[in-house]
Parts: structure tokens; sequence; C-alpha cells
């Protein structure tokens, strides 16, 4: 390409008027040897963009099955603040917590059971069934809360 | 997501969001990877709501450029280097004049602000079109292209008055 016509690509570069293909022909043209001596300020330029391009990441590593878990790192007054911030709390709960000695078992009155007592045997019945209907209910809640949780690992195990 | 899922579909996009973190970080290679690893493991977190998301590229993109800029806001990394400090000191060894100058036009890279800079990475190095750059960094047409002339006019400047 003429000096004229890389100049004037050149300039609508600038503007930001210029296509992608018309922007490759730029890069084609100063990545050559034969780059107009007026326009040699601007190779550097499009070598850059040439060179970061070809840039590949160094360190990175592929995801584990599992990915592990990556902590924030906290800056060092934090860190020291925190570690601070449990100490005293440690402290504050020492001190405020009351010791053995000072600890007196409070007196209760015995429960006389007995007036509780069912004596009919109709009754009797009544209430066990009652406390295994609600027993056998809430076994079979906990079944399927289980087999929700199953579930939910299985899907963390493998996503999709 | 499988393992060869990962590797088929978002494994090959990792030097271009590497290149992009690394522009955004103004060269720090270790930030850079640091954010390209978060954004795998984000990835990998939510590969169950991968299938919603349109354009893949566009979302990495995004969250690159969010966790990178989350970086250089947090303040405890280095900071952005300015054209002064980028230039190498007269008394190093000497340098040829291409090498000179590629470092100069690196340093007017990381002296443009954010968006210009992110805008003028994706377009002249990663070569994307403006409706993808549009996507990646959830700005408008008009936007990018404000930001891409005013970081070409920056650069030149900078490269005529060098």
């Amino acid at each position: 390409m003429s000096y004229e016509q890389i100049k004037s690509l050149l300039d609508r570069y600038f503007e930001g008027e210029t296509t992608l293909e018309e922007e490759a022909q730029l890069g084609d043209y100063f990545a050559g040897i034969d780059v107009d001596d007026r326009l040699k300020a601007y190779q550097p330029l499009f070598t850059f963009f040439r060179a970061e391009a070809a840039l590949e990441a160094p360190g990175i590593d592929m995801p584990a099955a599992k990915p592990p878990a990556r902590l924030r790192r906290l800056p060092a007054y934090r860190r020291w603040a925190a570690i601070a911030a449990s100490v005293m709390l440690a402290l504050a709960v020492w001190y405020g917590l009351p010791k053995s000695a000072d600890v007196q078992a409070p007196e209760v009155a015995a429960v006389d059971w007995s007036k509780y007592e069912v004596t009919d045997p109709e009754e009797a019945l009544r209430i066990t069934k009652k406390a295994l209907k609600r027993t056998s209910r809430e076994l079979n809640r906990a079944a399927d809360r289980a087999a929700k949780e199953i579930t939910k690992v299985k899907k963390m195990a493998d996503p999709l | 997501m499988t393992a060869e899922d990962f590797q088929q579909y978002i494994w090959p996009y990792k030097d271009r969001l590497y290149r992009f973190a690394l522009r955004l970080t103004a060269g720090d290679m270790a930030e850079a990877e640091d954010v390209v690893q978060e954004v795998f493991v984000k990835l990998w977190n939510q590969a169950g709501a991968l299938s919603g998301i349109a354009n893949l590229e566009a979302w990495m993109l995004r969250l690159t450029h969010n966790l990178a800029i989350d970086k250089l806001r947090g303040g405890y990394r280095r900071r952005r280097v300015d054209l002064e400090e980028a230039q190498l000191p007269a008394a190093a060894a000497p340098v040829s004049d291409w090498q000179d100058t590629y470092e100069q036009v690196r340093a007017a890279m990381n002296q443009l602000p954010e968006a210009q800079c992110a805008v003028m990475h994706l377009r002249d190095v990663e070569g994307l079109s403006y409706q993808e750059i549009c996507d990646a960094l959830d700005l408008s047409m008009a936007q990018v292209k404000t930001n891409l002339h005013r970081a070409r006019q920056r650069v030149r400047e900078m490269l005529i008055n060098k």
C-alpha cells in the first residue's frame, strides 16, 4: 500500500472509524519491513498490539474436580485486630461467667408424678398410639430431608 | 459441567482473560494470574447456571474486568504505574530503541483511564467488535466508541510527543 493509503487509514484509525479488517491491514503493514520513514513513529504501537496478543497465561491451573476453596487473605493489621478481638472476647467470657464455687444449685420442689399417671386403659392406648404416630411422622420427615440433602451433595459433586 | 466440558469450552479463553487482566492490573503478572484463577473457580462453582448465559466469552471478560478492578481499588497491591515510573532509568543497562519505545507504548496504555484502557485493549489487542466490547464491559455503543477514540488520541499524542 502507498503512503497516502496507509496515512489515510491511520488517520481514520485514530478517529476510531476503521473496521477490524482495516485495523488488521494496518497491523500487517507495520509488521513488515517496508514501513515509510514518515510513519515509523507509529510502528511500535502496532508491534506492541501484536506482541501483546501473543502473550500466554503462564501459571493458571485447571480447576480440580472439586475446586479448591480460595480464602481471602486479610491485610496484616486486620488479622491482628481479629486476633486481639478474639482474645478480648475470650477474657470477657471468662470473667463474666460465674465460677463453680459461686454456683448454687436452685432448690426445686419434688414433683409428684403419680397424679399424672393414666389409670384408664383406653386413655393409655390412645396416648400411646398418638405418641407412636408422631414418632413415625418425625422419622419419615427426617428420611425425606436426608434424601434431599443427599441429592444436593450429588449435585455439588457433579454440577451439570 | 465435567472437566472435559470445562477444558473444551472455558479453558481456551484463559490466555485472552489473562491478557485482559494483565492490562487492567498494569502488568502485574501475579495479580493477573490470580484474577483468572478466581474467574475459573467462580465459573466452576456456577457451572449449573452457565447454560443460561447467551455470550459466555463476554460474561467471562466482564467477570475478569470486575475482579481486576476490585483488586485495583482494594489498594493492597501495586498501583497502576505512571508513565515516568515505567520508563527505564538512565543508569540501567543499554536497551535498544525498539525496547525503549515498546515500554513507552506499554506505559502509555497503562496511563489511560481504566475504561479507555479496557476498550482499547479489547479492540486493538484482542480484535473484538464494538458489539462484543459493549457486551463484555456493559457499556453502550456510544460509550465504547467515545472511549476508543479518546484512548487512541491520547496514545497518539504520547507517541508523537515522546
